[in-house]
């Protein structure tokens, strides 16, 4: 076991992970913006451009953005590790990040005429958000992965995150290939398949696999729950993983032989055979994560410290949603697969009576993001910046009895009563997103319910910041007397 | 219970046990409860952090040749949970709830990053480096 470079002394400074956490609701202000302004339409389908925008707003603006300063903060205490500058790389990042997203938005956003922006320039505007995730997410994440590049036996938590970390690259590798097939249409032969796989990953693979690793860890220990069982925590990122690639390289696969004309691939094995692993792949991505989620909400719901926490409903919300997307789906895949193996002419039918009950990709999609990821963000982020304030003011108290009397603890930072608020403000934010589902004229109501949400998040943040600052002058004084 | 990391991280969910225990009791103002599980607890957590002060630390300090290095953390670590515990001590004895409750979460927080850092990398390395492990874990558990 090496002990070069192990470093539980060298947590960034408070500032680090709050500037990742406070350009998030900026994000979340834009997506309101839009959703307010592109109306019922956008909902119709997944391809419109504000749908583009907007699902690239939250994902890489507000979630992504967010994990990027919570891993920062997490590393030194689950791997004994912390990067060098990183206040440097730290705002580096949020500068490339925000910089390519809003880049990124702006792109997609070209082509509606309601918002009379110039369309001829959004190749260049895709061109810079690639060129700054390239720099400011990859490389952040490349340089994670090196600090943690030695595999440990005992951190189940670190390996699972290692794949997310690897799984934000694939994420990158087919946003490219998708990047390079509309730049140069003529010269790449990418289809809109692949965008499938590039959901999964950034989906699946990126922010799920970093969430499910650090629940390993954060559930059992923070609610005094028992430990996940041996066989999810060790294997079941891995087979997701796996799972996860085996079904890009079938996309592949199809995707080609639909382009290149292959004779030869296709008089080895019918292309029914590629499509069947895939359609298997699929199924098992979703019960592997309804495996997750149902183990999880039995370790949560036999906790032993049972304190009201609005974090633990926050996680129940997030499995839930976590489940019920998962299994609805399912169902549906068969639902459709075996109508289309008995009956070919009733498939217009069933699926538009799925369409009629809400069910559709989008849905899913929006329920898979707002409803579990979304959730475990505020689950973490009404944990992470309160004790990250206390953390840092007690240290600067070093051993002065004077000092230590200006602490604050936790609830004195964030009141209990303010994370009940704002959980509420999430779930009506979601109770907002299912109306605007089921019936798009709701859309007016879903943009002012994330403009309330986040809007409070960011009030409650700098509450939390200005405290902190004021009791850091304070101990200073305190220290010099 | 044949190694250190095993032995160690049984203490650590031993003294979850009654804190939370004293937590609960405290939310339910049920106040003599809350003193005597306070005081398993506090009686437990101190009898575990002189076991790493007094024999694990120096003993993966003299492995290792690292005096300065983690066990020096842990140890300012141990010295910030124990100004909480007495803070804790203080407003159990005037049965301020809320002020617990806030302290609590705190500790609770600051208890389990501290301990994560030594299940995951500190005992493991202990277990690893000591050539007479079995030796220090014996001791550890003489120690009461």
């Amino acid at each position: 076991m090496n002990l070069a470079g192990l470093d539980f002394d060298n947590i960034p400074p408070f500032s680090v992970p709050m500037r990742f956490f406070f350009v998030a609701p900026v994000f979340a202000f834009i997506s309101a913006l839009i959703i307010a302004v592109a109306g019922e339409s956008m909902w119709l389908t997944r391809w419109h451009p504000a749908t583009l925008a907007v699902t690239h707003a939250i994902v890489l603006g507000v979630i992504s953005m967010i994990m990027c300063g919570a891993i920062l903060q997490l590393l030194p205490v689950l791997a004994g590790k912390s990067l060098p500058k990183v206040k440097l790389i730290s705002t580096l990042t949020v500068i490339l990040m925000a910089a390519g997203t809003l880049s990124l938005i702006r792109a997609f956003l070209a082509n509606m005429l309601v918002l009379g922006l110039d369309s001829s320039n959004s190749n260049f505007f895709f061109a810079v958000s690639g060129i700054s995730f390239t720099l400011g997410l990859g490389g952040f994440i490349c340089a994670i992965l090196w600090l943690i590049r030695q595999r440990s036996q005992a951190s189940v938590s670190i390996n699972t995150m290692r794949l997310g970390f690897i799984a934000m690259l694939v994420v990158g590798i087919i946003a490219s290939l998708l990047l390079a097939g509309y730049l140069f249409a003529s010269q790449f032969n990418i289809t809109k398949q692949l965008t499938d796989s590039h959901a999964s990953w950034g989906l699946i693979g990126w922010i799920s696999l970093v969430i499910i690793g650090v629940s390993f860890q954060v559930l059992p220990m923070f609610h005094v729950a028992p430990a996940f069982p041996r066989w999810c925590s060790r294997y079941l990122p891995g087979f997701l993983f796996i799972t996860l690639l085996i079904y890009t390289l079938m996309t592949l696969v199809i995707t080609q032989l639909t382009v290149i004309d292959s004779i030869v691939i296709e008089s080895i094995v019918d292309s029914a055979v590629w499509q069947f692993i895939q359609t298997i792949c699929i199924g098992l991505l979703q019960l592997s994560l309804m495996v997750y989620a149902v183990t999880a909400m039995h370790c949560l719901y036999r906790r032993k410290r049972k304190i009201s926490d609005a974090s633990v409903t926050c996680w129940f919300i997030a499995l839930t949603c976590l489940f019920l997307c998962c299994a609805i789906s399912l169902v549906m895949s068969l639902v459709m697969s075996l109508d289309m193996g008995l009956m070919n002419n009733s498939v217009t039918s069933v699926e538009a009576l799925l369409f009629n009950l809400g069910w559709s990709p989008l849905t899913l999609a929006s329920i898979f993001i707002y409803g579990w990821i979304l959730s475990v963000i505020m689950a973490m982020i009404i944990k992470i910046v309160p004790f990250l304030a206390y953390l840092h003011l007690q240290r600067q108290c070093g051993f002065h009895l004077q000092a230590f009397a200006l602490l604050p603890n936790m609830h004195e930072l964030l009141s209990k009563s303010r994370m009940q608020y704002l959980l509420y403000s999430h779930v009506f934010s979601l109770f907002a997103l299912c109306m605007t589902l089921y019936s798009p004229q709701n859309y007016w109501l879903l943009s002012l319910a994330i403009i309330g949400q986040f809007g409070y998040l960011l009030f409650l943040m700098i509450k939390v910041s200005s405290r902190y600052r004021h009791i850091t002058s304070a101990i200073d004084e305190a220290l010099l007397s | 219970m044949h190694t250190i990391p095993d032995f160690m991280t049984a203490q650590h969910r031993h003294c979850d046990d009654s804190f939370i225990a004293a937590e609960s009791a405290v939310s339910a103002k049920k106040w003599p409860e809350a003193d005597s599980q306070w005081a398993i607890f506090t009686t437990d957590l101190e009898i575990h952090l002189q076991q790493e002060e007094t024999i694990l630390f120096p003993a993966f300090e003299q492995a290792t040749g690292m005096t300065m290095g983690p066990t020096q953390v842990m140890r300012a670590e141990h010295a910030q949970m124990r100004q909480l515990v007495a803070e804790m001590t203080q407003q159990l004895s005037v049965q301020n709830k809320d002020l617990f409750l806030g302290l609590s979460e705190t500790l609770m927080i600051l208890m389990q990053q501290h301990n994560m850092k030594e299940e995951q990398m500190l005992y493991p390395m202990t277990q690893a480096h000591l050539p007479d492990a079995d030796a220090v874990l014996q001791q550890v558990k003489a120690y009461s």
